[in-house]
């Protein structure tokens, strides 16, 4: 049989690095925005004490792990699931689809409604979390790009963002 | 009043993946199906084409070995099952995927039932003995190559003509890198395909809602899109759309007996050799006049179908049926003047008039089952011959 043989599946190196870099800002912006953004607050005060989710993509990762601690403050918690309890798991179901997301070329909402994420946990916390994403992704990305990703984009007072926004950054990228 | 049927059936156990980038959710489903090894089945000129690197890189990440057979001829055999079959086995495989139409859906279903029991349950089916076990998952990736019969039931070998609702793919993948263009008469072919299988159910005297829904939009894809891709092939929402509506069609059709357009279509097609999309095409028009002329059919919106709800509602109930032949008979003509060789009557086809004769008695005993009259089949046949569009 000359037309048979077998394959291995490709692997895709810089997508897959993209992606973890994404996950790893995002996860510390969530953190920042959390002490910075009333609302971002309001969603995990809503959730239970120690509520912890991750954000990966199936099969094999990359993922962000975000939760919160013993005195209720948000942390991220890394990219390993390891030894970790988790409430929530939202999963892409491939590295093309978390590209698609983080590229902005499609908005949360339309890739849950795409059928893109698998959500294992409750579902009124997914709707939380999603909530929190669009937030934080308004902060991090020009008002252009981040209409793209998110479902409305928030009336918010220019200078309120602008001084939000800021200090979203300082969290992320310096841990302030 | 819309009621329900006082009783039907209705069987589809497909999951659908359409649209960009659905190929990459073959690793998460071949997992949510148990399966980490799949063996892909496909023909040579597939693969030339660089469908195997398409495949590998949507199995990307996935960490995944996947076999790979590019060699499923035009007319697969019982040979070819009992040659995979040990491929299978000795590989550990455990899941088909299909990429491509009609000789390798053929062949995946044909292998199923040998890998999922033994070769000789093929012949135990094709004599009318039911499948005792149950098949592994069996994926199709459709490209515009159809045979109509894909996502359905039947399969045919050589000889053996296999038929159980174990057969329909559990899976079926529409996606722009796999659904490309292909020749335009072969996209023609499998469009008409698709168009006669749709216009057919919404007529059968069985129908219910749920293959009149898959017969509309299946309908509705075609007369929005065939003349656009024709004259454009590299549209990709519109062959999407052509191939969505091949699933659409022929999950309608497996939900009823094969129409009488249907099975002179591939008895004709047997005579001459040509795509039996194109031959449907040709026959439609007749048998829908036929029908308007002996008030078979108590529908009243085929042009719903055909013409979309705007038309259809601007239309005077009493012209409707034949609207609906007229807008057929105006995407006959469109595809004429823009697929080249496409004929024009099942003349060109080389079909002589004599042969006629033998397609009735053909069609008249083993295809149409006794519901038709075979004067009404000759008539279609001698319309089909004579006018030419």
């Amino acid at each position: 049989m000359n037309e048979y043989k077998e394959i291995q599946s490709g692997s895709k190196p810089f997508k897959r690095a993209y992606v973890a870099l994404m996950l790893w800002f995002v996860g510390r912006a969530i953190e920042a925005a959390a002490r910075v953004d009333a609302a971002v607050k309001a969603e995990f005060d809503g959730l239970s004490p120690g509520f912890t989710f991750s954000l990966g993509v199936m099969p094999q990762g990359p993922t962000m792990i975000v939760g919160k601690d013993d005195q209720g403050l948000v942390r991220y918690r890394g990219w390993d699931p390891e030894g970790q309890k988790i409430d929530l798991k939202m999963k892409v179901k491939n590295l093309e689809g978390a590209i698609l997301m983080f590229t902005f070329q499609e908005s949360t909402a339309m890739a849950s409604a795409r059928n893109r994420l698998i959500v294992d946990g409750e579902v009124p916390a997914a709707c939380a979390i999603v909530r929190v994403l669009d937030i934080v992704e308004v902060y991090l990305l020009p008002k252009l790009i981040a209409k793209l990703a998110v479902k409305r984009y928030p009336d918010w007072s220019f200078g309120e963002k602008i001084r939000n926004r800021i200090r979203i950054y300082g969290g992320a990228i310096f841990g302030l | 009043m819309f009621q329900p049927q006082k009783t039907y059936e209705f069987y589809s156990p497909t999951k659908v993946l359409s649209g960009n980038k659905a190929l990459e959710n073959l690793p998460v489903e071949l997992d949510g199906m148990n399966a980490v090894k799949p063996l892909i089945l496909t023909t040579p000129g597939l693969s030339a084409r660089g469908m195997e690197k398409v495949m590998a890189s949507a199995f990307g990440d996935s960490n995944l070995t996947i076999g790979v057979f590019a060699g499923v001829p035009p007319q697969p055999d019982l040979r070819l099952i009992r040659e995979l079959y040990s491929l299978y086995r000795d590989n550990g495989y455990d899941a088909i995927i299909a990429l491509g139409g009609g000789p390798v859906l053929d062949t995946a279903k044909a292998l199923n039932i040998a890998v999922s029991g033994k070769p000789e349950d093929l012949e135990s089916l094709a004599s009318g003995n039911p499948l005792t076990k149950k098949l592994k998952p069996l994926a199709a990736i459709l490209n515009l190559d159809l045979s109509g019969c894909e996502m359905t039931r039947y399969a045919s070998l050589g000889s053996l003509s296999l038929t159980s609702p174990a057969l329909i793919p559990d899976l079926m993948i529409i996606d722009p890198r796999t659904a490309t263009e292909e020749e335009q008469k072969t996209m023609a072919a499998t469009s008409l395909m698709s168009m006669t299988q749709a216009v057919e159910a919404c007529l059968h005297p069985a129908r219910n809602h749920l293959t009149d829904a898959y017969a509309y939009g299946a309908a509705r894809f075609i007369m929005e899109n065939i003349t656009n891709v024709m004259r454009n092939p590299s549209e990709r929402k519109g062959r999407l759309a052509l191939a969505n509506a091949a699933f659409f069609a022929q999950t309608s059709f497996d939900n009823l007996a094969p129409g009488m357009v249907y099975e002179l279509g591939m008895a004709v097609s047997r005579s001459c050799h040509t795509k039996p999309g194109l031959i449907m095409g040709l026959l439609l028009p007749h048998f829908l006049l036929l029908e308007m002329r002996k008030e078979t059919t108590d529908r009243k919106d085929l042009y719903l179908f055909i013409g979309g709800p705007e038309a259809f509602a601007g239309t005077m109930a009493e012209a409707s049926a034949r609207k609906a032949v007229d807008r057929i008979v105006e995407i006959l003509l469109e595809l004429q003047s823009i697929v080249t060789y496409f004929p024009r009557s099942i003349r060109d086809l080389g079909i002589k008039k004599e042969d006629l004769e033998k397609i009735v008695a053909h069609g008249s005993a083993a295809g149409v089952r006794g519901e038709y009259d075979p004067q009404d089949i000759r008539n279609i046949l001698e319309k089909a011959w004579e006018t030419r569009f």
